[in-house]
């Protein structure tokens, strides 16, 4: 991911871009980037604790038990692995968008 | 929740580069191929391209609506010393690009508070860098929301180490356009970095 990343960021920083679209080529690519770690997480989440925060969050949401709820999720590696993997194809499509735009 | 009707995107309006619009339709693209919990992908989609639609109905918009409030809930935690060992955690025992990953999530929710709140805001947010990037920061300095790049200091996070990989990876991976926007040299390397690397908490 590292590598296609450094490349994509390269051909843009080449490109005759302004700098303010190429700023935003940046945004657009960490949004794309992150949306695909929450819906992801969500998917892993263990439900019954999300459920038992969020119905009294705030006497129940403390950062131990907010962390808990995330180590949950992410724990056996599962959800980094496919967040891992969905980033690698936001990359991809992204690159090959790039590439129909001549950057 | 009721459906509202979606407004034009500004961005379409304002006349958006066509090579934008190209890599957002790109990464919207994954989104609809991938098996991501479609109702969720809508909503986020909706919040990070300046549009607000809600579906209703669903179970995934309860858990949305429940981690929602959870993120709500947690960013008026003020507890320095346990935040940075929630980030020492998930640092430990991970790959790097695990860490990254890991340390934005604990941040991803800050960002999704910051959206939905800052939407009336954000409808009208000047376009010019510099003036967002000091909107942002008067803002969270009122606590009224969290900015990405300036939710690190906000939340008081202690420590440098602690504070420049929240930071580093608020700035590059998070909804901080402005930062990226305005590095000067060695660009390519520090984007990269950035997102890759974030430093290790001791």
């Amino acid at each position: 991911m590292e590598e296609k990343l450094k490349e994509i960021v390269t051909r843009i920083e080449k490109s005759t871009l302004s700098e303010d679209d190429k700023a935003e080529l940046y945004a657009t690519i960490s949004e794309g980037l992150q949306a695909t770690v929450w819906p992801v997480l969500l998917k892993y989440m263990p439900k019954e604790e999300l459920e038992f925060l969020s119905q009294d969050p705030k006497s129940r949401v403390t950062v131990e038990s907010y962390a808990k709820l995330i180590e949950d999720t992410i724990k056996d590696g599962e959800a980094l692995k496919e967040i891992e993997g969905l980033m690698n194809e936001v990359l991809g499509e992204v690159d090959k968008a790039l590439a129909e735009e001549k950057v | 929740m009721s459906e509202m009707s979606e407004q034009p995107n500004p961005q379409e309006l304002n006349g958006e580069h066509p090579t934008v619009t190209k890599v957002k339709e790109a990464t919207e693209a994954v989104w609809k191929k991938k098996n991501i919990i479609q109702e969720y992908a809508e909503i986020h989609k909706s919040i990070t391209h300046d549009r607000l639609a809600w579906h209703g109905g669903g179970i995934y918009i309860k858990w949305v609506n429940d981690i929602d409030m959870v993120s709500k809930a947690i960013t008026m935690v003020d507890k320095k010393s346990v935040w940075r060992k929630v980030v020492a955690g998930l640092n430990s025992g991970l790959g790097r690009v695990w860490a990254a990953t890991a340390t934005a999530t604990i941040l991803a929710p800050l960002d999704i508070a910051y959206n939905v709140v800052t939407w009336p805001v954000r409808k009208i947010l000047p376009r010019n860098l510099v003036k967002r990037s000091f909107l942002v920061a008067e803002l969270a300095a009122r606590n009224i929301v969290l900015g990405a790049g300036a939710s690190a200091a906000a939340i008081g996070f202690e420590g440098n180490i602690a504070q420049k990989t929240v930071k580093a990876t608020a700035e590059t991976v998070l909804a901080a356009p402005e930062v990226i926007g305005t590095m000067a040299k060695r660009r390519i390397d520090s984007v990269v970095n950035k997102i890759m690397h974030p430093k290790k908490v001791a």
